[in-house]
Protein backbone atom coordinates (compact mmCIF):
# COMPACT_ATOMS: atom_id res chain seq x y z
CA UNK A 1 0.00 0.00 0.00
CA UNK A 2 1.38 3.56 -0.55
CA UNK A 3 0.10 6.98 -0.63
CA UNK A 4 0.90 10.00 -2.73
CA UNK A 5 4.08 11.70 -1.51
CA UNK A 6 5.59 14.69 -3.22
CA UNK A 7 5.99 15.31 -6.48
CA UNK A 8 2.81 12.84 -7.28
CA UNK A 9 -0.80 13.77 -7.79
CA UNK A 10 -2.06 9.94 -6.75
CA UNK A 11 -1.16 6.29 -6.81
CA UNK A 12 -2.25 5.49 -10.16
CA UNK A 13 -3.50 7.69 -12.83
CA UNK A 14 -5.82 5.52 -14.81
CA UNK A 15 -6.44 5.91 -18.44
CA UNK A 16 -9.81 5.48 -19.28
CA UNK A 17 -12.89 5.00 -17.35
CA UNK A 18 -14.00 1.90 -19.47
CA UNK A 19 -14.83 -1.70 -18.06
CA UNK A 20 -11.02 -1.85 -17.76
CA UNK A 21 -10.35 1.05 -16.30
CA UNK A 22 -13.38 0.91 -13.86
CA UNK A 23 -12.05 -2.28 -12.52
CA UNK A 24 -8.40 -1.01 -11.78
CA UNK A 25 -10.59 2.02 -10.21
CA UNK A 26 -12.28 -0.15 -7.57
CA UNK A 27 -9.52 -2.89 -7.08
CA UNK A 28 -6.92 -0.12 -6.46
CA UNK A 29 -8.94 2.14 -4.25
CA UNK A 30 -10.20 -1.00 -2.17
CA UNK A 31 -6.50 -1.76 -2.02
CA UNK A 32 -5.86 2.07 0.00
CA UNK A 33 -4.36 4.17 -2.97
CA UNK A 34 -5.87 7.20 -4.30
CA UNK A 35 -6.10 7.29 -8.26
CA UNK A 36 -7.15 9.40 -11.02
CA UNK A 37 -8.94 8.59 -13.49
CA UNK A 38 -8.88 10.02 -17.03
CA UNK A 39 -11.57 10.19 -19.69
CA UNK A 40 -11.37 11.63 -23.14
CA UNK A 41 -15.36 11.64 -23.19
CA UNK A 42 -18.04 13.54 -21.70
CA UNK A 43 -19.65 12.64 -18.69
CA UNK A 44 -23.23 11.77 -19.27
CA UNK A 45 -22.95 8.34 -16.65
CA UNK A 46 -23.06 9.46 -12.45
CA UNK A 47 -22.38 12.40 -10.65
CA UNK A 48 -19.28 12.85 -9.13
CA UNK A 49 -20.30 14.00 -6.14
CA UNK A 50 -21.61 11.56 -3.18
CA UNK A 51 -23.99 9.75 -3.47
CA UNK A 52 -23.13 9.59 -7.36
CA UNK A 53 -26.45 9.36 -8.92
CA UNK A 54 -27.23 9.15 -12.23
CA UNK A 55 -26.46 12.07 -14.32
CA UNK A 56 -30.21 11.52 -15.47
CA UNK A 57 -29.27 11.95 -19.36
CA UNK A 58 -29.82 8.73 -21.03
CA UNK A 59 -33.23 8.31 -22.23
CA UNK A 60 -34.99 5.72 -25.34
CA UNK A 61 -34.38 8.31 -28.04
CA UNK A 62 -32.58 7.18 -31.46
CA UNK A 63 -32.26 10.19 -32.55
CA UNK A 64 -29.42 10.89 -30.04
CA UNK A 65 -27.95 7.73 -29.58
CA UNK A 66 -28.28 6.65 -33.44
CA UNK A 67 -27.85 9.31 -35.03
CA UNK A 68 -26.11 12.60 -33.09
CA UNK A 69 -23.25 11.05 -31.47
CA UNK A 70 -24.12 11.28 -28.07
CA UNK A 71 -21.81 8.73 -26.85
CA UNK A 72 -18.94 10.16 -28.83
CA UNK A 73 -16.54 9.88 -30.64
CA UNK A 74 -18.00 12.02 -32.89
CA UNK A 75 -16.43 11.30 -36.04
CA UNK A 76 -16.06 15.44 -36.65
CA UNK A 77 -13.99 15.60 -33.33
CA UNK A 78 -12.36 11.92 -33.49
CA UNK A 79 -12.41 11.05 -36.70
CA UNK A 80 -10.79 7.06 -37.35
CA UNK A 81 -9.44 5.93 -40.80
CA UNK A 82 -9.21 2.68 -42.41
CA UNK A 83 -7.26 1.16 -45.09
CA UNK A 84 -7.11 -2.05 -46.39
CA UNK A 85 -2.84 -1.61 -47.24
CA UNK A 86 -0.25 0.40 -48.03
CA UNK A 87 -1.50 0.76 -51.85
CA UNK A 88 -4.50 2.92 -50.47
CA UNK A 89 -2.71 5.85 -49.42
CA UNK A 90 -2.86 7.05 -45.42
CA UNK A 91 -6.39 5.82 -45.80
CA UNK A 92 -8.59 4.40 -47.57
CA UNK A 93 -12.18 5.70 -45.50
CA UNK A 94 -12.48 8.29 -42.79
CA UNK A 95 -14.98 8.28 -39.89
CA UNK A 96 -16.79 6.01 -38.12
CA UNK A 97 -14.30 2.91 -38.11
CA UNK A 98 -14.30 0.71 -35.75
CA UNK A 99 -16.01 3.95 -32.91
CA UNK A 100 -16.48 2.76 -29.21
CA UNK A 101 -18.05 5.51 -27.14
CA UNK A 102 -15.63 8.61 -26.07
CA UNK A 103 -17.78 9.14 -22.77
CA UNK A 104 -17.26 7.88 -18.71
CA UNK A 105 -18.00 4.42 -18.89
CA UNK A 106 -16.64 3.60 -22.46
CA UNK A 107 -17.72 0.69 -24.52
CA UNK A 108 -19.50 -0.55 -21.61
CA UNK A 109 -22.37 1.97 -21.35
CA UNK A 110 -23.50 1.12 -24.71
CA UNK A 111 -22.67 -2.51 -24.31
CA UNK A 112 -25.89 -4.96 -23.82
CA UNK A 113 -23.77 -6.53 -21.43
CA UNK A 114 -23.34 -10.12 -23.28
CA UNK A 115 -20.60 -11.91 -20.64
CA UNK A 116 -19.56 -15.02 -21.07
CA UNK A 117 -16.10 -16.18 -20.53
CA UNK A 118 -13.08 -17.89 -21.87
CA UNK A 119 -13.15 -21.30 -21.98
CA UNK A 120 -10.25 -23.16 -20.90
CA UNK A 121 -8.92 -24.19 -24.59
CA UNK A 122 -9.07 -20.42 -25.25
CA UNK A 123 -6.03 -20.32 -23.15
CA UNK A 124 -4.03 -22.84 -24.52
CA UNK A 125 -5.06 -22.73 -28.53
CA UNK A 126 -1.18 -23.31 -29.05
CA UNK A 127 -0.85 -26.27 -27.59
CA UNK A 128 -4.49 -27.90 -27.63
CA UNK A 129 -5.02 -26.79 -31.44
CA UNK A 130 -1.60 -26.27 -32.70
CA UNK A 131 -0.02 -23.49 -34.74
CA UNK A 132 -1.32 -21.62 -38.08
CA UNK A 133 1.46 -20.66 -40.77
CA UNK A 134 1.33 -17.18 -41.20
CA UNK A 135 -0.85 -16.64 -37.89
CA UNK A 136 0.86 -16.02 -34.41
CA UNK A 137 -1.09 -18.76 -32.10
CA UNK A 138 0.06 -18.39 -29.02
CA UNK A 139 -0.82 -20.36 -25.59
CA UNK A 140 -1.84 -17.29 -22.58
CA UNK A 141 0.72 -17.38 -19.92
CA UNK A 142 -1.64 -17.93 -17.43
CA UNK A 143 -4.90 -20.87 -17.55
CA UNK A 144 -8.84 -20.23 -17.03
CA UNK A 145 -8.09 -22.05 -13.84
CA UNK A 146 -5.99 -19.02 -12.41
CA UNK A 147 -8.48 -16.91 -13.94
CA UNK A 148 -11.85 -18.14 -12.75
CA UNK A 149 -11.61 -16.61 -9.15
CA UNK A 150 -11.48 -13.19 -11.04
CA UNK A 151 -14.34 -14.04 -13.11
CA UNK A 152 -16.07 -15.01 -10.31
CA UNK A 153 -15.61 -11.55 -8.65
CA UNK A 154 -16.31 -9.44 -11.62
CA UNK A 155 -19.35 -11.29 -12.17
CA UNK A 156 -20.48 -10.19 -8.93
CA UNK A 157 -19.24 -7.15 -8.75
CA UNK A 158 -20.62 -6.17 -11.93
CA UNK A 159 -23.79 -8.36 -11.87
CA UNK A 160 -24.49 -10.83 -13.86
CA UNK A 161 -27.63 -12.82 -14.86
CA UNK A 162 -27.22 -16.55 -16.36
CA UNK A 163 -27.77 -20.15 -16.01
CA UNK A 164 -25.59 -23.36 -16.20
CA UNK A 165 -26.93 -25.23 -19.10
CA UNK A 166 -24.33 -24.26 -21.82
CA UNK A 167 -23.19 -27.89 -22.31
CA UNK A 168 -19.88 -26.25 -24.00
CA UNK A 169 -18.99 -24.15 -20.79
CA UNK A 170 -16.58 -23.86 -18.76
CA UNK A 171 -16.52 -24.85 -14.97
CA UNK A 172 -17.56 -22.48 -12.20
CA UNK A 173 -16.98 -22.69 -9.00
CA UNK A 174 -20.43 -20.85 -8.33
CA UNK A 175 -23.67 -20.14 -9.39
CA UNK A 176 -24.12 -16.47 -11.54
CA UNK A 177 -25.54 -13.99 -8.84
CA UNK A 178 -28.89 -13.50 -10.74
CA UNK A 179 -31.21 -16.01 -12.54
CA UNK A 180 -31.59 -15.15 -16.80
CA UNK A 181 -33.66 -12.32 -17.26
CA UNK A 182 -36.78 -12.74 -19.65
CA UNK A 183 -36.28 -14.83 -22.74
CA UNK A 184 -36.84 -12.93 -25.99
CA UNK A 185 -40.26 -14.48 -28.08
CA UNK A 186 -37.72 -14.09 -31.49
CA UNK A 187 -35.11 -16.09 -29.08
CA UNK A 188 -37.25 -18.44 -28.07
CA UNK A 189 -38.34 -19.33 -31.71
CA UNK A 190 -34.63 -19.48 -32.73
CA UNK A 191 -33.29 -21.33 -29.89
CA UNK A 192 -36.05 -24.50 -30.51
CA UNK A 193 -34.87 -24.37 -34.04
CA UNK A 194 -31.70 -24.21 -33.34
CA UNK A 195 -32.08 -27.26 -31.02
CA UNK A 196 -34.21 -29.23 -33.36
CA UNK A 197 -30.78 -29.18 -35.54
CA UNK A 198 -28.57 -31.05 -32.53
CA UNK A 199 -27.41 -27.43 -31.63
CA UNK A 200 -26.99 -25.98 -27.87
CA UNK A 201 -28.99 -22.36 -26.97
CA UNK A 202 -28.65 -21.39 -23.78
CA UNK A 203 -29.49 -18.15 -21.71
CA UNK A 204 -27.14 -15.56 -22.44
CA UNK A 205 -24.62 -14.37 -19.28
CA UNK A 206 -25.56 -11.28 -19.25
CA UNK A 207 -24.45 -7.54 -16.89
CA UNK A 208 -28.00 -6.81 -17.14
CA UNK A 209 -30.03 -7.14 -13.70
CA UNK A 210 -32.66 -9.56 -14.16
CA UNK A 211 -33.40 -8.33 -10.46
CA UNK A 212 -32.88 -5.95 -8.00
CA UNK A 213 -29.54 -6.34 -7.47
CA UNK A 214 -26.38 -3.44 -5.91
CA UNK A 215 -29.08 -1.19 -5.35
CA UNK A 216 -29.97 -1.10 -8.72
CA UNK A 217 -33.30 -1.53 -10.35
CA UNK A 218 -34.07 -5.01 -12.25
CA UNK A 219 -34.53 -4.26 -16.44
CA UNK A 220 -37.59 -3.61 -16.96
CA UNK A 221 -37.25 -4.99 -21.08
CA UNK A 222 -37.61 -1.00 -22.45
CA UNK A 223 -35.72 -2.56 -25.98
CA UNK A 224 -33.55 0.25 -26.04
CA UNK A 225 -30.40 -1.80 -24.69
CA UNK A 226 -27.42 -2.45 -26.84
CA UNK A 227 -26.12 0.99 -28.24
CA UNK A 228 -27.91 3.24 -25.71
CA UNK A 229 -27.53 3.95 -21.93
CA UNK A 230 -29.31 2.61 -19.71
CA UNK A 231 -31.88 5.32 -18.07
CA UNK A 232 -32.38 3.26 -14.72
CA UNK A 233 -28.71 1.83 -14.15
CA UNK A 234 -30.39 -1.98 -14.74
CA UNK A 235 -26.91 -2.01 -16.95
CA UNK A 236 -23.62 -2.90 -14.20
CA UNK A 237 -20.53 -2.45 -16.14
CA UNK A 238 -19.15 -0.05 -15.19
CA UNK A 239 -21.38 2.24 -13.42
CA UNK A 240 -21.18 -0.42 -10.51
CA UNK A 241 -17.29 -0.21 -10.50
CA UNK A 242 -16.87 3.26 -10.53
CA UNK A 243 -19.33 4.39 -8.19
CA UNK A 244 -17.94 1.57 -5.70
CA UNK A 245 -14.64 3.67 -6.34
CA UNK A 246 -15.70 6.95 -6.16
CA UNK A 247 -17.42 5.75 -2.54
CA UNK A 248 -13.79 5.04 -1.38
CA UNK A 249 -13.39 8.97 -1.29
CA UNK A 250 -10.23 7.78 -3.53
CA UNK A 251 -10.66 8.16 -6.94
CA UNK A 252 -11.09 11.53 -8.74
CA UNK A 253 -12.75 11.29 -12.89
CA UNK A 254 -11.80 13.78 -15.17
CA UNK A 255 -13.97 13.87 -18.19
CA UNK A 256 -12.44 15.60 -21.43
CA UNK A 257 -8.83 14.80 -20.22
CA UNK A 258 -7.51 13.42 -23.52
CA UNK A 259 -4.25 11.82 -22.94
CA UNK A 260 -1.88 12.56 -25.54
CA UNK A 261 1.57 11.60 -23.83
CA UNK A 262 2.88 9.22 -20.95
CA UNK A 263 6.06 10.95 -19.57
CA UNK A 264 8.54 8.71 -18.15
CA UNK A 265 11.76 8.61 -16.26
CA UNK A 266 15.31 9.98 -17.80
CA UNK A 267 16.17 6.93 -18.80
CA UNK A 268 12.69 6.02 -20.45
CA UNK A 269 12.34 2.81 -18.80
CA UNK A 270 9.10 4.06 -16.18
CA UNK A 271 6.56 5.70 -16.74
CA UNK A 272 6.16 8.35 -14.08
CA UNK A 273 2.54 10.32 -15.69
CA UNK A 274 0.61 11.54 -18.06
CA UNK A 275 0.63 14.52 -19.96
CA UNK A 276 -3.73 15.56 -21.20
CA UNK A 277 -5.52 17.98 -23.20
CA UNK A 278 -7.79 19.58 -21.28
CA UNK A 279 -11.39 19.42 -23.57
CA UNK A 280 -13.50 20.73 -21.16
CA UNK A 281 -11.55 24.53 -20.89
CA UNK A 282 -13.18 27.69 -23.72
CA UNK A 283 -11.91 27.03 -26.75
CA UNK A 284 -9.01 29.56 -27.75
CA UNK A 285 -7.78 32.07 -30.63
CA UNK A 286 -5.20 29.39 -31.23
CA UNK A 287 -7.19 26.18 -30.99
CA UNK A 288 -4.77 24.50 -28.78
CA UNK A 289 -6.08 23.09 -25.64
CA UNK A 290 -4.90 23.47 -22.33
CA UNK A 291 -2.31 20.63 -21.29
CA UNK A 292 -2.05 19.29 -17.94
CA UNK A 293 0.42 17.23 -16.48
CA UNK A 294 -0.49 14.60 -13.86
CA UNK A 295 2.42 12.90 -12.14
CA UNK A 296 1.67 9.06 -10.53
CA UNK A 297 3.99 6.44 -9.18
CA UNK A 298 2.22 4.02 -11.52
CA UNK A 299 0.11 4.63 -15.25
CA UNK A 300 -2.85 2.14 -16.12
CA UNK A 301 -3.43 1.68 -19.65
CA UNK A 302 -6.95 1.33 -19.74
CA UNK A 303 -7.89 2.90 -23.29
CA UNK A 304 -9.09 -0.25 -25.00
CA UNK A 305 -8.05 -2.24 -27.98
CA UNK A 306 -7.59 0.46 -29.98
CA UNK A 307 -6.84 3.75 -28.11
CA UNK A 308 -3.94 1.85 -25.53
CA UNK A 309 -2.00 0.42 -28.56
CA UNK A 310 -2.04 3.87 -30.29
CA UNK A 311 -1.12 5.51 -27.06
CA UNK A 312 1.95 2.92 -27.07
CA UNK A 313 3.00 3.16 -30.27
CA UNK A 314 2.76 7.73 -30.38
CA UNK A 315 5.06 7.39 -27.17
CA UNK A 316 6.94 4.52 -28.74
CA UNK A 317 6.55 3.01 -25.27
CA UNK A 318 5.89 -0.59 -24.51
CA UNK A 319 7.06 -2.51 -27.64
CA UNK A 320 10.02 -4.82 -27.16
CA UNK A 321 8.05 -7.45 -28.67
CA UNK A 322 6.94 -5.13 -31.92
CA UNK A 323 2.91 -7.11 -31.49
CA UNK A 324 1.68 -3.59 -30.44
CA UNK A 325 -0.82 -3.00 -32.39
CA UNK A 326 -0.67 -6.23 -34.42
CA UNK A 327 -3.42 -9.05 -34.68
CA UNK A 328 -5.95 -6.93 -33.67
CA UNK A 329 -9.46 -8.66 -34.62
CA UNK A 330 -12.73 -6.19 -33.71
CA UNK A 331 -16.08 -7.15 -33.29
CA UNK A 332 -15.75 -9.31 -36.04
CA UNK A 333 -19.29 -10.36 -37.31
CA UNK A 334 -21.21 -12.19 -39.44
CA UNK A 335 -24.79 -12.00 -39.80
CA UNK A 336 -27.78 -14.15 -40.90
CA UNK A 337 -30.76 -12.53 -41.22
CA UNK A 338 -34.28 -14.64 -41.40
CA UNK A 339 -37.08 -12.83 -42.27
CA UNK A 340 -40.82 -13.99 -40.18
CA UNK A 341 -44.52 -13.88 -41.55
CA UNK A 342 -44.97 -12.72 -37.80
CA UNK A 343 -43.95 -9.75 -35.73
CA UNK A 344 -41.56 -10.65 -33.41
CA UNK A 345 -40.80 -7.46 -30.77
CA UNK A 346 -37.37 -8.03 -31.35
CA UNK A 347 -36.38 -4.56 -32.03
CA UNK A 348 -38.16 -2.85 -29.08
CA UNK A 349 -38.53 -5.10 -26.10
CA UNK A 350 -36.06 -6.91 -24.17
CA UNK A 351 -32.46 -7.07 -23.93
CA UNK A 352 -31.47 -7.06 -27.83
CA UNK A 353 -30.21 -10.27 -27.36
CA UNK A 354 -30.90 -13.10 -24.48
CA UNK A 355 -29.67 -16.91 -25.90
CA UNK A 356 -26.36 -17.79 -27.58
CA UNK A 357 -25.33 -21.21 -28.89
CA UNK A 358 -21.39 -22.14 -29.21
CA UNK A 359 -21.25 -24.95 -31.14
CA UNK A 360 -19.16 -23.70 -33.97
CA UNK A 361 -16.51 -22.95 -31.29
CA UNK A 362 -16.07 -26.54 -30.83
CA UNK A 363 -16.94 -27.80 -34.48
CA UNK A 364 -18.36 -30.47 -36.01
CA UNK A 365 -17.19 -32.75 -38.99
CA UNK A 366 -18.24 -30.01 -41.83
CA UNK A 367 -16.33 -27.62 -39.88
CA UNK A 368 -12.88 -29.94 -40.17
CA UNK A 369 -14.08 -30.78 -43.80
CA UNK A 370 -14.23 -27.38 -44.31
CA UNK A 371 -10.96 -26.27 -42.58
CA UNK A 372 -9.00 -29.46 -44.59
CA UNK A 373 -10.48 -27.62 -48.04
CA UNK A 374 -9.03 -24.11 -46.97
CA UNK A 375 -5.61 -26.19 -46.34
CA UNK A 376 -5.63 -25.18 -42.37
CA UNK A 377 -4.59 -27.07 -39.97
CA UNK A 378 -8.23 -26.19 -38.19
CA UNK A 379 -11.21 -23.63 -37.80
CA UNK A 380 -13.00 -22.41 -35.02
CA UNK A 381 -16.12 -20.38 -35.22
CA UNK A 382 -17.39 -17.88 -32.17
CA UNK A 383 -20.70 -17.55 -30.26
CA UNK A 384 -23.76 -17.10 -31.51
CA UNK A 385 -25.96 -14.36 -30.63
CA UNK A 386 -29.68 -15.05 -31.14
CA UNK A 387 -30.71 -11.30 -31.31
CA UNK A 388 -33.19 -8.62 -33.09
CA UNK A 389 -32.95 -5.80 -34.77
CA UNK A 390 -32.04 -1.68 -34.51
CA UNK A 391 -34.60 0.77 -34.08
CA UNK A 392 -37.43 2.65 -36.70
CA UNK A 393 -34.76 5.52 -38.03
CA UNK A 394 -32.19 2.61 -38.80
CA UNK A 395 -34.97 0.72 -40.36
CA UNK A 396 -36.13 3.96 -42.39
CA UNK A 397 -33.37 5.07 -43.82
CA UNK A 398 -32.57 1.22 -45.13
CA UNK A 399 -35.54 1.66 -47.61
CA UNK A 400 -33.89 4.84 -49.22
CA UNK A 401 -36.60 7.08 -51.14
CA UNK A 402 -39.57 4.84 -52.26
CA UNK A 403 -43.18 5.73 -52.79
CA UNK A 404 -44.15 2.72 -50.60
CA UNK A 405 -41.78 3.92 -47.57
CA UNK A 406 -44.73 4.06 -45.35
CA UNK A 407 -46.67 0.34 -46.18
CA UNK A 408 -42.88 -0.79 -45.93
CA UNK A 409 -42.00 0.51 -42.06
CA UNK A 410 -45.71 -1.06 -41.59
CA UNK A 411 -45.13 -4.39 -42.37
CA UNK A 412 -41.42 -4.02 -41.10
CA UNK A 413 -40.03 -7.05 -42.68
CA UNK A 414 -36.16 -5.35 -41.41
CA UNK A 415 -37.23 -4.72 -37.91
CA UNK A 416 -40.21 -6.41 -35.92
CA UNK A 417 -40.06 -9.16 -38.68
CA UNK A 418 -36.33 -9.77 -38.80
CA UNK A 419 -34.01 -11.84 -36.43
CA UNK A 420 -30.44 -12.30 -36.71
CA UNK A 421 -27.75 -14.94 -36.18
CA UNK A 422 -24.61 -12.78 -35.34
CA UNK A 423 -21.36 -15.10 -35.02
CA UNK B 1 -43.08 31.18 -37.72
CA UNK B 2 -39.73 29.04 -38.34
CA UNK B 3 -36.81 29.82 -36.54
CA UNK B 4 -34.08 30.22 -39.78
CA UNK B 5 -36.15 29.07 -42.44
CA UNK B 6 -38.02 31.71 -44.52
CA UNK B 7 -42.02 31.00 -44.52
CA UNK B 8 -41.12 29.77 -48.43
CA UNK B 9 -38.17 27.64 -47.34
CA UNK B 10 -40.16 26.28 -44.59
CA UNK B 11 -43.06 25.11 -46.62
CA UNK B 12 -41.24 24.16 -49.87
CA UNK B 13 -39.05 21.75 -47.31
CA UNK B 14 -42.36 20.50 -45.88
CA UNK B 15 -43.49 19.34 -48.90
CA UNK B 16 -39.88 18.22 -50.37
CA UNK B 17 -40.13 15.60 -47.19
CA UNK B 18 -43.62 14.83 -48.38
CA UNK B 19 -42.27 13.67 -51.57
CA UNK B 20 -38.75 11.93 -50.19
CA UNK B 21 -40.58 9.75 -47.10
CA UNK B 22 -43.94 10.08 -48.38
CA UNK B 23 -46.97 8.75 -46.34
CA UNK B 24 -50.26 7.14 -47.43
CA UNK B 25 -53.66 6.99 -45.79
CA UNK B 26 -51.79 5.20 -42.68
CA UNK B 27 -49.02 7.26 -42.40
CA UNK B 28 -48.14 10.39 -42.40
CA UNK B 29 -45.71 11.86 -45.14
CA UNK B 30 -42.47 13.08 -43.20
CA UNK B 31 -43.58 16.68 -43.69
CA UNK B 32 -47.11 16.75 -42.82
CA UNK B 33 -45.98 15.02 -39.39
CA UNK B 34 -43.75 18.17 -38.94
CA UNK B 35 -40.38 17.35 -40.46
CA UNK B 36 -39.87 20.57 -41.28
CA UNK B 37 -40.10 22.24 -37.97
CA UNK B 38 -37.25 19.05 -37.48
CA UNK B 39 -35.37 20.47 -40.32
CA UNK B 40 -35.87 24.38 -39.16
CA UNK B 41 -35.40 23.59 -35.58
CA UNK B 42 -32.10 21.78 -36.05
CA UNK B 43 -30.63 24.44 -38.34
CA UNK B 44 -31.68 27.04 -35.19
CA UNK B 45 -30.59 24.48 -32.61
CA UNK B 46 -27.96 27.39 -31.66
CA UNK B 47 -30.78 30.16 -31.33
CA UNK B 48 -31.17 28.17 -27.97
CA UNK B 49 -29.34 27.72 -24.35
CA UNK B 50 -28.24 25.12 -24.44
CA UNK B 51 -28.72 24.13 -28.06
CA UNK B 52 -31.18 21.91 -28.93
CA UNK B 53 -29.43 19.16 -30.28
CA UNK B 54 -29.37 16.67 -27.75
CA UNK B 55 -32.77 15.87 -25.96
CA UNK B 56 -32.34 15.74 -22.09
CA UNK B 57 -33.23 12.01 -19.82
CA UNK B 58 -36.30 10.29 -19.04
CA UNK B 59 -39.36 11.15 -18.63
CA UNK B 60 -39.73 8.88 -15.43
CA UNK B 61 -37.72 10.46 -12.98
CA UNK B 62 -36.99 6.97 -11.73
CA UNK B 63 -34.06 5.74 -9.72
CA UNK B 64 -32.74 9.20 -8.86
CA UNK B 65 -32.85 11.18 -11.49
CA UNK B 66 -34.67 13.95 -12.37
CA UNK B 67 -37.57 14.25 -15.22
CA UNK B 68 -35.61 15.89 -17.85
CA UNK B 69 -36.56 14.93 -21.04
CA UNK B 70 -37.53 18.15 -22.54
CA UNK B 71 -34.87 19.59 -21.63
CA UNK B 72 -31.87 19.87 -23.69
CA UNK B 73 -28.24 18.61 -22.61
CA UNK B 74 -25.15 21.02 -22.40
CA UNK B 75 -22.73 20.77 -25.23
CA UNK B 76 -19.07 20.61 -24.61
CA UNK B 77 -16.93 23.28 -26.31
CA UNK B 78 -15.64 20.87 -28.76
CA UNK B 79 -19.03 19.15 -29.07
CA UNK B 80 -20.05 22.73 -29.68
CA UNK B 81 -17.79 23.84 -32.43
CA UNK B 82 -18.44 20.33 -34.11
CA UNK B 83 -21.98 20.87 -34.55
CA UNK B 84 -21.95 24.44 -35.21
CA UNK B 85 -19.44 23.15 -38.31
CA UNK B 86 -22.09 20.39 -39.20
CA UNK B 87 -25.21 22.79 -39.14
CA UNK B 88 -23.45 25.55 -41.21
CA UNK B 89 -22.38 22.80 -43.71
CA UNK B 90 -26.13 21.49 -43.54
CA UNK B 91 -27.61 24.98 -43.94
CA UNK B 92 -25.41 25.67 -47.12
CA UNK B 93 -26.46 22.55 -48.67
CA UNK B 94 -30.42 23.27 -48.07
CA UNK B 95 -29.83 27.02 -49.41
CA UNK B 96 -28.11 25.38 -52.50
CA UNK B 97 -30.77 22.89 -52.63
CA UNK B 98 -33.99 24.71 -51.77
CA UNK B 99 -33.22 27.39 -54.58
CA UNK B 100 -32.82 24.86 -56.62
CA UNK B 101 -35.93 23.74 -56.02
CA UNK B 102 -37.61 27.08 -56.80
CA UNK B 103 -40.01 28.87 -54.76
CA UNK B 104 -42.73 27.52 -57.42
CA UNK B 105 -42.05 24.33 -56.13
CA UNK B 106 -45.38 24.25 -54.47
CA UNK B 107 -47.17 25.12 -57.76
CA UNK B 108 -46.43 21.64 -58.94
CA UNK B 109 -47.48 18.61 -59.58
CA UNK B 110 -46.61 15.90 -57.01
CA UNK B 111 -45.21 14.10 -60.07
CA UNK B 112 -43.21 17.18 -61.25
CA UNK B 113 -42.00 17.99 -57.74
CA UNK B 114 -40.47 14.63 -57.78
CA UNK B 115 -39.00 15.20 -60.82
CA UNK B 116 -37.71 18.77 -59.70
CA UNK B 117 -35.86 16.96 -56.70
CA UNK B 118 -34.13 14.68 -58.85
CA UNK B 119 -32.27 17.98 -60.39
CA UNK B 120 -30.84 18.71 -57.39
CA UNK B 121 -27.64 17.53 -55.43
CA UNK B 122 -27.07 13.92 -54.69
CA UNK B 123 -25.99 15.82 -51.07
CA UNK B 124 -29.21 17.78 -51.07
CA UNK B 125 -31.52 14.50 -51.31
CA UNK B 126 -29.54 12.08 -49.05
CA UNK B 127 -29.31 15.10 -46.42
CA UNK B 128 -33.37 15.81 -46.79
CA UNK B 129 -33.98 11.51 -46.93
CA UNK B 130 -32.02 11.33 -43.75
CA UNK B 131 -33.89 14.13 -41.97
CA UNK B 132 -37.17 12.61 -42.59
CA UNK B 133 -36.80 9.96 -41.57
CA UNK B 134 -35.27 11.02 -38.25
CA UNK B 135 -37.91 13.51 -38.13
CA UNK B 136 -41.14 11.07 -38.51
CA UNK B 137 -39.44 7.98 -36.80
CA UNK B 138 -37.74 9.59 -34.21
CA UNK B 139 -38.83 11.50 -30.74
CA UNK B 140 -41.57 13.95 -31.60
CA UNK B 141 -39.14 16.06 -28.72
CA UNK B 142 -37.31 16.83 -32.04
CA UNK B 143 -40.32 18.49 -33.69
CA UNK B 144 -41.22 15.75 -36.07
CA UNK B 145 -43.41 12.75 -35.77
CA UNK B 146 -46.04 15.15 -34.67
CA UNK B 147 -48.94 13.81 -31.12
CA UNK B 148 -46.58 10.10 -32.47
CA UNK B 149 -48.87 9.53 -35.55
CA UNK B 150 -45.57 7.68 -37.19
CA UNK B 151 -44.93 5.49 -34.57
CA UNK B 152 -48.67 4.60 -34.09
CA UNK B 153 -48.74 3.49 -37.33
CA UNK B 154 -45.79 0.87 -37.26
CA UNK B 155 -46.88 0.44 -33.32
CA UNK B 156 -43.95 1.67 -31.90
CA UNK B 157 -44.19 2.75 -28.52
CA UNK B 158 -40.89 5.06 -28.20
CA UNK B 159 -39.80 5.89 -24.85
CA UNK B 160 -41.86 3.25 -22.70
CA UNK B 161 -40.21 4.49 -19.30
CA UNK B 162 -41.02 4.06 -16.28
CA UNK B 163 -43.15 0.73 -17.10
CA UNK B 164 -41.14 -0.72 -19.80
CA UNK B 165 -42.45 -4.44 -20.87
CA UNK B 166 -43.27 -7.14 -18.54
CA UNK B 167 -41.14 -10.58 -18.85
CA UNK B 168 -44.89 -11.92 -20.19
CA UNK B 169 -44.71 -9.21 -23.38
CA UNK B 170 -41.51 -10.05 -24.03
CA UNK B 171 -42.04 -13.62 -23.48
CA UNK B 172 -45.11 -13.85 -25.62
CA UNK B 173 -45.93 -10.54 -27.24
Amino acid sequence: MSTPVNGTDCDAVIIGSGPGGSTAAHVLTAAGWNVIVLEKGRNHLLQLTAPFAPMGHFSNDEIKFSQRHFLGPDPALEPRTFRRDEADGDRFLTGHVNSLPSTVGGGGVHADGKLPRFREVDFALRSELGGVDDADVVDWPISYADLEPYYAEAEQLVGVSGEETNPFAAWRSGPYPMPPGADMFGALLSSAAAERRGLHPYRAPTGVNSVPYDNRPACNNCGFCAFYGCPIEAKGDPVALLRRALNTGRAQIISEAYASEITTDARGTRATGVRYLDLSAPITDSGAPPVHEIRAHHVVLAGGAFETPRLLLINELGNSSGLVGQNLMFHFQTLAVGGFPERLWGASRGRSVTHLHDDHIVGDDAQTAAARAADLPWLRGGIVEHGGAAGPILEALSYGVNPHHAASMRSSALRERLWVFTM
Amino acid sequence: MPLRLSETQYTVVRAALDRTVPGDDLTPGAGVAGGADYVDGLLAAFNFDPPRVWAGGPTSGRHGAAATFDQWLELGPWEERAWRARIEEWWIIYETGLATLGEDFLELSEAEQSARLSTTSKEFRELLFTHACESLYGDPVYGGNRDGQAWQAIDFRGDVQPRGYTDEEVRAP
